[in-house]
């Protein structure tokens, strides 16, 4: 039994490296020597219903970025879009897939990896802070829930009450449809997004507008799909922010032509 | 067909070979025949005040010399000589080393300057624009100063400073390439500041030094740590050298040349602790008791040595090889540990007494191959009168001369003056150069020579008149040896001593040394300099975090700026900006950490540690003075990367990190603290500039008041300076006490490296056979010195330019251009012919001898 607890072990220790490995490689590759800034375009959200298997993660990763400049109200133009923080969440929530997300210790060790991954790049900010969670993008109500992949009524397969079990087939046929569990709506999705951001203790720093860049990825973690769990989508942000903001050097002084 | 092809081509090749057949000259009429060939151009010796205006139409030329001449001046920005690599103007006493503008233009691959026995005083700035310089040679001059820019030479290999008067050497720092190093004869420089300035240079092979009197043990605890593989001491008085020497792993050779052993005992017990050393030479001096218990050696060398005590040399161990040249080391049947049955086999290596002459040459018999040429002139006794000759100027007063009954002679005088100022010539016309004393056989190596002679008109021999001396100025062909006054005696052939010569032009040279000093910068003059505090930059390689950077100040931070009380020469800053970067501790490289930065980090951490670990037990020793790893040290916000730019000097060579300071928090707390930050970096900026600006005044005010008076001093100080004269003589002065052969000479006491028998037949180019005589005639061109020698024991010195000939017959001379050892030992030479007649004029027959390439 030891053994099994050792080799499981070595074998989470191996398996949380080759994350760290495949996320330093590829940032390697993707990371540009100069940094991209755009601006964000606005994206409102809705109170339609968000199906994700539909409209993939793009959209909400959208919705998101707008939602954020938008709490940013001291200087909203202040907060862009960079490429290389863009890329390097993407990178995140392709990289860790694991319980990353949830526990803060094992988030905090892998700052060493953005800071490092961030200097191959030349920007023109210097501070980054990075979150990650994960959001929910089915509506179970918390109520209970079940996976039956043959009903066939929903797509996500995920319907609320009791598995019915037991029955013969006579049975089967004279109950009702059972309840497929509602997507999120966007403005949904919004809101636990931005409970996150509540939690992290950064929204002060963002209202105010100490922020310079921001990049999101919003990545629907596939192994929550087709199983008794509720989807999830995994979301890494990552704020840069001006480390000299405000500071301006002298010119050096130009005497008058006679 | 073929015929024909070969014609041409024969044809062909002799035209070529006639373009570049004279490649290397020695004068400027034979080089004129075609100028594009000429590669090589000497021009020493020949009394030019000037450089000749045809130089230009060399466009070819590599190696100019004009060494030995009288030129003051050279105008670079009129000259165009692009290939040029070797420059030699040493030996022109007065030459300006101040006017060197253009140089880098006129000769921007100069690799070779040689400005010895200049009597020099400093050199332009405008030098260390030559950036292709390897050898630079300042010996023997009077240099106290040397402009920091020198430091500017990237490439340079060897630097020689000896016998100058040095005090400080600030561009040493920036000489990374450096191998060879020559201070020696400096009295005045620190030798723990030249140690600091070499510390960390790993190429430095050789260093010459003198040792200081103000050091008990001589050399400084720093010279444990040089990475030199051969140290010379020269010229001074040890007691038992410094212990801590024997740390020193790469020192392999030591060198005492004239030195005085005070204690031998404690000097033997020295030498034995030095367990890294496996050679030891000495030379020109009186060898130390106690020879027999050094152990820790392999070879003992004594190069023209005194011995005191030979019988300590057969105690020696057996393993140790003893190498003796020009020194006596037999005693009895011994030559040093080994007998003289035995010496074939034993390890002994003796060579004879300086050099083998033949028996002719010692007595001065030699037979001349042609005669010298007489210059003749009319004078009248009863009145003054000058005669100038080549080389010589006469001031005969009136009754100079004496009838051979000792009646002052009032009639017509015919003077006949020869002139004896070329080795080859002196070869030719069988000079006598040998002075034999107590024993010896003494060599003459000619500072200049001179045959006077006067008759009446009858033919009559004059003498001179002791009452009213004739005065005789003469070129000196080596301003910077010291030589002794000869006259011969032609009953015995042997010289005699003579009178000293008298001084004069006093005036004219202060005034000189005046000029030149006034185009030194005051800071220079004074030894200013404007020491940075000592700062540490740390770099912890840890797995946690590669990227921390820390520094720290050792000693004076936050002192304002001050004068260090004991070193007056230094002004000690505070460098506020420097102790800013300190202030805040920790930094972070705000980059991807290359494995090159990695390297430079980790090196300044070990070269730091050196520093430390070799300063540390230095007594008094103030951090000013301590060797400053990182120079330079800069740090500038860049706001739009919003980062630092960290910049510092490391081995010559700027080295930027781009890193922020190492703050933890949030964002809000982090631009609030670089908020404060910055403001200290600019408040820390503000301070820097004022100090800078109280530096700019002090140099403008109070050094340069300083320095005026220094000058002064200093320009006193040369122009009374006792042997003023006789060391910066442009020419020999002296009065005519007797006629005939007058000789200013010293002696040659250089060591031939090895003897070569000649065979008796040798072949000329083509292949025929000649016989080769017993008499062949040695010619030492940097020496000035020609040497006798019978065929079997022919003297062989590497590293200097010979020329060897023998007679073959009344019309022709052999020139040995090389030779092929034979199996039984003897050495068959290939010669070049060249015809004589009896017309030619010793310098026409040197001309060919030149243009045959000796």
């Amino acid at each position: 039994m030891k053994k099994m607890i050792l080799i499981s072990l070595s074998f989470l220790c191996h398996f949380s490296d080759a994350q760290v490995r495949v996320f330093n490689q590829h940032a390697k590759e993707l990371i540009e020597a100069k940094d991209t800034v755009m601006e964000i375009e606005e994206n409102s959200a809705s109170n339609e219903e968000y199906d994700f298997l539909v409209n993939g993660s793009d959209r909400l990763n959208a919705i998101l970025l707008s939602e954020t400049k938008s709490v940013s109200r001291a200087r909203p133009d202040e907060l862009k879009k960079s490429q290389t923080l863009m890329s390097l969440a993407s990178l995140a929530t392709t990289a860790w897939k694991g319980t990353q997300y949830a526990d803060a210790k094992k988030w905090r060790a892998l700052s060493k990896h953005f800071q490092r991954a961030f200097n191959r790049s030349t920007s023109k900010f210097n501070y980054t802070k990075e979150i990650s969670f994960r959001i929910k993008l089915v509506n179970n109500h918390g109520k209970r829930f079940y996976c039956d992949k043959k009903v066939g009524v929903s797509d996500l397969n995920l319907y609320s009450g009791k598995k019915p079990t037991g029955l013969t087939k006579s049975e089967k046929e004279e109950q009702p449809d059972p309840v497929p569990l509602d997507y999120f709506t966007e403005q949904d999705l919004v809101n636990q997004f931005m409970r996150q951001l509540n939690r992290q203790k950064i929204m002060r720093d963002l209202k105010s507008g100490r922020y310079a860049c921001v990049g999101i990825s919003v990545e629907i973690d596939e192994r929550t799909l087709n199983k008794k769990r509720i989807p999830t989508a995994r979301v890494v942000i990552i704020f840069g922010a001006r480390r000299l903001r405000d500071l301006r050097l002298k010119e050096p002084s130009t005497e008058d032509a006679p | 067909m073929s015929k024909l092809i070969l014609l041409l081509a024969v044809a062909f090749s002799s035209s070529s070979f006639s373009q570049v057949s004279c490649s290397h000259c020695t004068s400027i009429v034979d080089a004129l025949e075609n100028p594009a060939g000429v590669t090589h151009l000497d021009l020493h010796a020949l009394g030019l005040g000037q450089l000749p205006k045809e130089i230009n139409q060399f466009v070819n030329l590599k190696s100019l010399n004009l060494s030995e001449n009288f030129i003051e001046e050279i105008n670079f920005d009129t000259l165009q000589l692009s290939g040029l690599e070797v420059l030699d103007i040493s030996k022109n006493p007065g030459f300006n080393t101040f006017a060197l503008e253009g140089i880098e233009t006129c000769s921007p691959n100069l690799k070779n300057i040689n400005f010895s026995n200049t009597n020099c005083i400093s050199v332009s700035p405008t030098l260390a624009k030559c950036k292709e310089l390897k050898i630079l040679n300042l010996s023997n001059n009077w240099i106290q100063f040397l402009p920091k820019q020198l430091g500017d030479l990237d490439k340079l290999i060897t630097l020689n400073l000896g016998n100058n008067q040095l005090k400080l050497l600030p561009f040493l720092d920036d000489l990374w390439k450096l191998e060879e190093l020559d201070i020696s004869e400096n009295e005045d420089l620190h030798l723990k500041e030249v140690g600091a300035s070499l510390l960390l240079k790993e190429s430095l092979k050789s260093l010459i030094v003198t040792p200081e009197e103000k050091l008990s043990k001589g050399l400084p605890n720093v010279f444990e740590v040089l990475a030199i593989e051969k140290l010379t001491i020269k010229n001074g008085s040890i007691d038992a050298l410094n212990s801590r020497l024997s740390r020193n792993v790469t020192l392999k050779t030591i060198v005492l040349d004239n030195v005085n052993v005070l204690n031998p005992k404690r000097f033997t017990a020295w030498l034995n602790r030095m367990t890294n050393v496996s050679r030891i030479e000495f030379k020109n001096m009186v060898v130390p008791k106690l020879l027999d218990e050094i152990v820790s050696v392999n070879v003992m060398q004594f190069d023209y040595c005194m011995i005191s005590d030979k019988d300590e040399l057969r105690k020696v161990k057996p393993r140790i090889t003893m190498i003796a040249h020009a020194t006596d080391i037999s005693q009895g049947n011994y030559v040093g540990n080994a007998k003289i049955l035995d010496l074939a086999e034993s390890n002994v290596v003796v060579t004879p007494d300086v050099v083998v002459m033949n028996d002719d040459m010692i007595d001065n018999k030699l037979v001349p191959i042609v005669k010298q040429r007489e210059q003749v002139s009319i004078i009248q006794a009863d009145t003054p009168c000058h005669v100038r000759t080549e080389n010589s100027f006469f001031e005969i007063p009136s009754e100079a001369f004496l009838t051979q009954s000792g009646q002052i002679y009032e009639g017509e005088v015919k003077v006949v003056v020869k002139e004896y100022m070329d080795p080859i010539e002196n070869a030719l016309t069988s000079t006598p150069m040998v002075y034999r004393t107590n024993g010896r056989n003494e060599l003459f190596s000619s500072s200049g020579m001179l045959d006077f002679r006067a008759y009446d008109d009858q033919g009559n021999e004059l003498k001179p008149n002791p009452e009213s001396t004739i005065q005789v100025q003469m070129n000196d062909l080596q301003p910077s040896q010291s030589p002794d006054f000869y006259t011969f005696n032609e009953s015995t052939n042997n010289w005699e001593s003579e009178l000293p010569p008298v001084s004069s032009r006093l005036a004219r040279r202060k005034s000189r040394v005046l000029d030149s000093l006034n185009k030194i910068s005051a800071a220079e003059v004074t030894g200013f300099q404007q020491v940075p505090i000592f700062l540490n930059l740390k770099y912890k390689r840890s797995r946690r975090d590669p990227y921390i950077l820390s520094f720290t100040v050792e000693k004076g931070r936050r002192t304002p700026i001050r004068k260090v009380p004991s070193f007056t020469r230094f002004l000690y800053s505070s460098n506020a900006d420097q102790s800013w970067v300190a202030r805040r501790n920790s930094w972070k490289i705000d980059t991807t950490l290359t494995d090159e930065m990695k390297n430079v980090l980790s090196k300044v951490k070990k070269d730091t540690r050196r520093v430390k670990r070799s300063w540390g037990d230095e007594p008094n020793s103030g951090n000013f003075v301590v060797p400053r790893v990182i120079k330079n040290l800069e740090m500038e916000p860049n706001i739009e990367n919003d980062n630092y730019i960290l910049s510092f000097v490391y081995q010559d060579t700027v080295r930027r990190f781009p890193v922020v300071p190492n703050f933890g928090g949030s964002i809000r707390r982090i631009q609030a603290k670089e908020k404060a930050n910055f403001k200290s970096f600019l408040l820390a900026q503000k301070t820097a500039k004022k100090e800078q600006a109280v530096i700019e005044r002090y140099e403008k005010t109070v050094l340069e008041k300083y320095a005026q008076v220094v000058r002064e001093r200093r320009a006193q100080a040369i122009a009374t300076f006792p042997d003023f004269e006789t060391a910066n003589r442009e020419y020999l002065r002296f009065g005519l006490s007797s006629f005939g052969l007058v000789n200013c000479d010293y002696f040659f006491r250089n060591v031939p490296d090895n003897y070569i028998a000649f065979d008796t037949v040798g072949t000329d180019v083509n292949g025929r056979a000649i016989n080769v005589p017993y008499d062949v005639r040695n010619v030492y061109l940097d020496d000035n010195v020609f040497v006798a020698t019978s065929s079997d024991k022919v003297p062989i010195y590497k590293n200097r330019r010979a020329i060897i000939f023998f007679l073959i017959s009344p019309v022709e001379i052999a020139i040995v251009k090389g030779w092929e050892r034979l199996k039984n030992g003897f050495c068959q030479p290939t010669v070049e012919r060249v015809s004589i007649s009896e017309s030619d004029s010793p310098a026409a027959i040197k001309r060919k001898i030149l243009a045959a390439g000796g």
